[in-house]
């Protein structure tokens, strides 16, 4: 017989407590890391956006329509604009009829980066020693009255190349008048001190050179040929032949102003770069041609005029009828008493 | 996470960041004046001699791992009185042994690079002036136990490059760093030390993996109602949940608070200070506790834009201490944070 020998018994719980814990927030805030952000560049952005106006010259557009019903003749130049020309157009599946619109966008961005750092030392102190024995100390206020001026001129322009070339021009004028007066003391005190005073009456103060880039103007006009001649041929079943050639020209004229202010400025950078996008798009359409159908129809009117002698006037009152007056017995000249009259009326 | 430590003391609390050592007749505390800390912040740490003797008195940062190579901006202003060579940073290694050390001599004002035993690496010839702020970088790369480079930048021109050994142990690497005053001769009583807009990189990761450059560390406090007000207000009741969240220094005698998971409390915050600023990182700072030894925890939070990003849940002490969830990239972008983020976020907390 094994006996079974228990020592202890417990049953290990794993409480939790009920009570709950808060959480207490006594503080919220957010630490940043800021850098300071320092440049001696001045940015100047220009954007200039072209205008531009697309000019579709249709020189000559000959069509016959069907069944050789109507003959429709452009002849010559006509300007005329995208909208017009979709305006005298309708899709059209049928072969060979194309439109060509084209439109261009040119955007010219001008960034200028100028940095500008002037330092301009007016006081000085200038120590010499002579030999160990003289000592002069000059001290010189130097007043300046600096009159700058800047013109930047910028032209751009822009081949049939597409390759816009910059220009960028400074014409820079500066004036300076200095004056200065120096008054030297010299003391011999084993070692003579020369001191110079230099003074003026005007003092100037000039840690930066205020600059103002007054403006920059760049007209630009471009001719652009597309040098593409569209050629709009319609062939109808019938006899029917259209032929429209085009001649595109875009004429963009592009102006920019630009006003550059700064303070403080030491070189000018400046980058310009434009854009050229052409993009043509071509859609299947057929010339519809409003044609005016005046129609006249000749009338001949003829008045007539018969007659046949004088105008008669016939009234059919009665076949005939008897009418007797009655007479007066005193006129003389009507002498018959009761004599029967007879008158016949006829009308036609 | 390239970003280590950011602190520039804000919260106006010493103990905001890093460990306190003092030692000697001195005292180190988080000052708004004498020296006036650098705008627009409006705190520094301060260590300052109370009476002629030696002192070695700092905060020690640790870093969460032993990095071979680390960036360490910080601002230093120095007032001396009497002593020789200030030693004002050293860098440990994993067993928290100096490795390098950056000395200021008073006389001279030049900066030394010394190797932990005391070797000089090297001595710059610039100047660091007395009585005035300025910007200090310290790269320290360790690639082996005899190669590494130490770099020391004043006022964002190198002044000290040395290559060669810059490990004074078998540990080639660095974990924690000493800032302040931390040796040197017997000084005079006045002396002071004083340390601003401290940060720390590594070299991992794609942004705040380099030279920090001059900056300034600047504390948004909540100044308005946010997204979610859910949690309750506690102590004094200040009549909203985001004024029981805003004193400097941070106090526990009001706070929200709140023990059902989830609930979720988010503030406006206080725009960036004027200026032209750009941001290297957010960092989400509570100051928390629990209420009683069981276990809580808060997951710091944070709402740009439309997103709203909730850090991992940090388990609280009962005693009230300061935690973070660092955000080097706006989470609604995933690109560096913008001024205009920055202005629009709201910060708090999620019950957890």
């Amino acid at each position: 017989m094994t006996d079974r020998w228990t020592g202890s018994v417990g049953t290990t719980v794993d409480l939790k407590s009920i009570v709950p814990t808060n959480r207490q927030t006594g503080l919220v805030g957010t630490m940043l890391d800021l850098v300071i952000v320092t440049s001696s560049t001045y940015p100047v952005t220009g954007t200039a956006t072209t205008r531009q106006t697309v000019r579709l010259d249709l020189l000559t557009c000959t069509s016959r329509l069907y069944s050789n019903l109507e003959t429709l003749t452009y002849t010559g130049l006509e300007a005329l604009t995208y909208a017009q020309l979709e305006q005298i157009c309708t899709p059209s599946s049928l072969p060979g009829s194309v439109i060509v619109a084209t439109s261009q966008t040119t955007a010219l961005r001008l960034t200028a980066m100028r940095p500008l750092t002037r330092t301009i030392t007016q006081a000085q102190s200038v120590t010499r020693v002579i030999d160990r024995i003289y000592q002069r100390v000059l001290t010189a206020v130097q007043g300046q009255s600096v009159v700058p001026s800047r013109i930047y001129t910028l032209a751009l322009s822009i081949p049939k190349n597409r390759a816009p070339t910059t220009q960028v021009s400074l014409l820079r004028q500066f004036s300076r008048a200095t004056l200065a007066r120096a008054a030297t003391q010299p003391r011999m005190v084993r070692q003579i001190s020369l001191t110079r005073a230099v003074s003026q009456s005007t003092s100037a103060h000039i840690a930066g050179l205020p600059v103002k880039l007054s403006a920059a103007t760049a007209v630009q006009s471009r001719s652009l040929a597309l040098s593409r001649a569209i050629s709009l041929i319609r062939t109808i079943q019938q006899v029917t032949a259209a032929v429209v050639p085009r001649v595109s020209q875009l004429a963009p004229s592009v102006t920019v102003s630009n006003v550059l202010d700064c303070r403080q400025a030491v070189s000018l950078t400046r980058a310009t770069s434009q854009a050229t996008a052409v993009s043509i798009q071509a859609s299947n359409v057929t010339p519809r041609y409003f044609i005016t159908l005046s129609l006249t129809q000749g009338q001949a009117m003829s008045l007539q005029t018969a007659s046949t002698g004088a105008p008669a006037k016939v009234f059919q009152v009665c076949p005939s009828r008897t009418i007797i007056f009655p007479m007066c017995q005193r006129a003389a000249h009507f002498q018959a008493p009761r004599r029967a009259v007879r008158f016949t009326v006829e009308v036609r | 996470m390239t970003r280590l430590l950011t602190c520039g003391y804000e919260t106006g609390d010493i103990n905001e960041a890093g460990a306190s050592t003092i030692s000697g007749p001195s005292t180190i505390a988080v000052v708004n004046g004498t020296p006036t800390p650098r705008a627009p912040g409006t705190y520094c740490l301060k260590v300052l001699c109370t009476s002629g003797g030696s002192i070695a008195t700092y905060k020690t940062f640790t870093l969460s791992a032993a990095k071979t190579e680390v960036w360490i901006r910080f601002n230093i202003y120095i007032h001396p009185a009497g002593g020789s060579e200030y030693t004002i940073a050293v860098i440990f290694d994993s067993t928290s042994t100096a490795q390098t050390y950056i000395g200021w001599n008073n006389s001279t004002t030049v900066l030394i690079l010394h190797l932990g035993s005391g070797a000089t690496l090297a001595t710059s010839v610039a100047t660091m002036s007395a009585d005035a702020w300025h910007l200090m970088e310290w790269r320290t790369q360790i690639t082996s136990t005899t190669v590494g480079v130490s770099e020391i930048w004043l006022d964002g021109t190198r002044v000290i490059n040395f290559a060669g050994d810059n490990t004074n142990t078998a540990n080639a690497n660095v974990q924690s760093v000493n800032l302040g005053f931390c040796g040197g001769a017997a000084v005079s009583t006045g002396m002071y030390v004083a340390l601003d807009d401290i940060a720390i990189n590594d070299t991992s990761g794609t942004i705040n993996n380099g030279q920090i450059s001059d900056g300034r560390v600047v504390l948004l406090k909540p100044n308005g109602v946010g997204t979610n007000t859910a949690q309750t207000r506690g102590g004094t009741d200040s009549g909203n949940n985001w004024d029981q969240c805003n004193e400097l220094p941070p106090s526990m005698t009001d706070y929200v608070y709140s023990a059902t998971a989830g609930t979720r409390d988010t503030y406006a915050l206080e725009d960036m200070p004027a200026g032209s600023w750009s941001v290297n990182c957010v960092e989400v700072l509570a100051y928390a506790q629990n209420s009683d030894t069981n276990p809580g925890s808060l997951g710091l939070t944070l709402k740009s834009g439309a997103t709203t990003s909730e850090g991992t849940a940090q388990a609280l002490n009962s005693t009230a201490a300061y935690y973070r969830q660092l955000y080097e990239t706006d989470p609604n972008t995933t690109a560096t944070w913008t001024n205009t983020a920055v202005n629009a976020l709201e910060a708090g907390t999620t019950v957890r």
